[in-house]
């Protein structure tokens, strides 16, 4: 599974939209295996889009994102993780350990943003839980297209 | 002055004011701020200042880390905010320090307005829609999007096709718009409109003395468009003696104005659009065979919207959001059985048919959500009979389940080409398909030889 958080002086960036940079970060179980940092560069959004799934990025972990590129993402089949804020190696270790509910880690009127942006057909905005969630509550699973399966 | 009077007069003006200590944290944030973002006091005081603005200068110009670092006022800057339902929010932004009474800086205060109206208004009139304004998550469109950038940075001429109201001139200014000619102009010219002298001149343009009322020299739009983009529109509607003028713009990127004697090399990147079918058009001798060639380089298919009929519930989201602004109400959207008689409905006039019939509500409608009663008489009507079960649709499960049949429809029954218009992976269409008991013929798409 990959990881991408856009990243901005360690943290994660706070608009996704205009974020500079992405770090990409591969794991298989629990184990990373890779790690890259990217240019987002001045990319137009549908590019931005493009160039996370050509990255073979999974799930996608970002603050703030406007409507039509967490619309085009998501049509990638990457689930998208937004409103979230804080230093990204706390993000990703949160994020495998299913800690990322933790409000520390809620953008400031998230309970907005998630009823904004989770209408319609729900793809993508939906949350994973973490590859290193194995035990305690059963857990919910959510395909690409933000539907529970069991 | 005791806090309670300043909160008092901080809330009662119209532009957002925040205020941050050294260290990026809100610090104070005023009634209007907390409209434009949609992030009350509470949840702000005490956050970063990014996390709870969402500008796009964040990472890369933060004004307020400007003036805390040159000690200089920034006024009235043009960016852009992400409010707290995901819309980008223009605003135009000031910056001072915060001072205390011995003069030491203990922070700064922003102050911003609202640029949402202005800009909408502004687009309207110059019919100046962005990219950003086309919204869909239907795969031949995602496909569209894929392959756009490539087409914008290379130089060939581009042919767009497809159904009126389609979007066509959007994908043609965004063609310019991620293109290297960006800051030259991006010319529009509606070839179906004016009348063939007209057109000559108005491309072509002329000089003094070449007919009668020719006073003074006129340059063409092809002039105007010098170093940009020229976006022929309707080029399906022009005339044999047009086309010949024309192919020879395209094959030399030379042409003559009207009365001139010398040639004029132009340096213009051409894109055309059409709704007709050209390469019928060719067969039946109505266009030209070299000049369909020519302009046939890089050709894109805008599909109608009866085609993407998954988009509707976002496109009339943003057609209400649009209207919101422009009429000054406040309309949370439309019920399910609109939605339902929408889904059901084939949009001939594509999205302006749509645009035209969220207005229509918009202006029947005074607040709240939009009714079946507040569409378009001629359409409340046919809502009948396009189908009984749309009309009596009372859930999102019922609207998913006619998106579901019109694409397995329109795919001919194949699951696998109706899942990648829908944009969902073929096992969650199966389930869909299970869960909302679709029944399926015997033979379907893919026993037909189909995907």
């Amino acid at each position: 599974m990959k990881i991408a958080i856009p990243i901005w002086q360690g943290r994660i960036s706070p608009v996704m939209d205009a974020a500079a940079r992405v770090l990409a970060v591969e794991y298989d179980g629990t184990c990373e295996v890779s790690r890259i940092e990217e240019s987002l560069g001045d990319e137009f959004i549908p590019q931005r889009a493009r160039h996370l799934a050509d990255l073979g990025v999974n799930v996608l972990i970002c603050g703030g994102i406007s409507q039509p590129l967490l619309t085009l993402i998501a049509a990638q089949g990457i689930t998208v993780i937004p409103w979230i804020t804080g230093p990204a190696e706390q993000i990703l270790e949160a994020y495998r350990n299913n800690r990322l509910s933790h409000p520390k880690f809620m953008m400031p009127g998230y309970g907005r943003c998630r009823r904004g942006q989770g209408r319609g057909y729900g793809q993508g905005c939906r949350q994973r839980m973490g590859p290193g969630h194995r035990q305690g509550r059963k857990r919910k699973e959510i395909n690409q297209d933000g539907e529970i399966l069991s | 002055m005791p806090k309670a009077a300043r909160d008092i007069i901080l809330d009662s003006i119209a532009d957002g004011v925040f205020t941050v200590d050294r260290e990026w944290k809100i610090t104070m944030f005023n009634k209007a701020a907390e409209k434009m973002t949609g992030i009350s006091r509470e949840d702000a005081i005490g956050r970063r200042c990014c996390d709870v603005f969402r500008a796009s200068i964040c990472e890369t110009e933060c004004a307020l880390n400007q003036t805390l670092q040159t000690g200089k006022s920034l006024i009235n800057r043009e960016i852009y905010i992400l409010n707290a339902e995901g819309q980008r929010v223009p605003v135009s932004i000031s910056t001072a320090l915060l001072q205390d009474e011995n003069g030491v800086v203990i922070g700064g205060v922003e102050t911003f307005r609202d640029l949402s109206v202005i800009k909408q208004l502004r687009k309207e009139l110059k019919g100046h829609f962005s990219f950003a304004d086309i919204i869909s998550r239907n795969h031949k469109m995602q496909e569209l999007f894929n392959i756009l950038p490539g087409i914008a940075t290379s130089p060939s001429t581009v042919l767009i096709e497809g159904e009126s109201g389609t979007g066509k001139e959007l994908f043609a200014r965004a063609v310019h718009d991620y293109s290297p000619r960006k800051s030259k102009p991006f010319i529009v010219v509606n070839c179906g409109a004016l009348p063939d002298t007209l057109l000559e001149s108005e491309l072509f343009g002329y000089r003094a003395g070449a007919f009668t009322d020719a006073k003074k020299d006129k340059p063409g739009r092809l002039a105007l468009a010098e170093g940009g983009t020229i976006f022929l529109d309707e080029i399906g509607d022009i005339s044999p003696a047009m086309q010949v003028r024309l192919l020879r713009v395209l094959q030399d990127r030379t042409y003559e104005p009207l009365g001139a004697t010398e040639t004029i090399t132009a340096d213009v990147r051409v894109v055309t659009a059409t709704n007709k079918d050209l390469s019928q058009l060719v067969k039946d001798g109505k266009f030209r065979s070299d000049l369909y060639y020519r302009i046939n380089v890089v050709r894109l298919y805008l599909p109608p919207l009866r085609e993407r009929k998954e988009d509707i519930p976002l496109l009339v989201e943003n057609f209400v959001s649009r209207f919101n602004r422009l009429m000054s109400k406040n309309i949370s959207g439309v019920s399910q059985q609109v939605m339902a008689v929408l889904a059901a409905h084939d949009f001939p006039g594509n999205i302006r048919e749509l645009e035209n019939i969220i207005e229509h509500a918009f202006v029947l409608c005074p607040g709240g959500v939009i009714e079946l009663r507040h569409l378009p008489d001629m359409f409340a009507k046919a809502g009948g009979t396009i189908t009984e079960t749309a009309a009596s649709v009372t859930s999102l499960e019922q609207m998913e389940r006619i998106f579901i049949v019109d694409a397995l429809k329109r795919n001919n029954w194949n699951r696998l080409a109706a899942a990648r218009e829908l944009g969902i992976h073929k096992s969650t269409l199966f389930r869909k398909i299970k869960r909302l008991v679709i029944e399926l013929p015997p033979q379907d798409g893919r026993m037909s030889g189909g995907v």
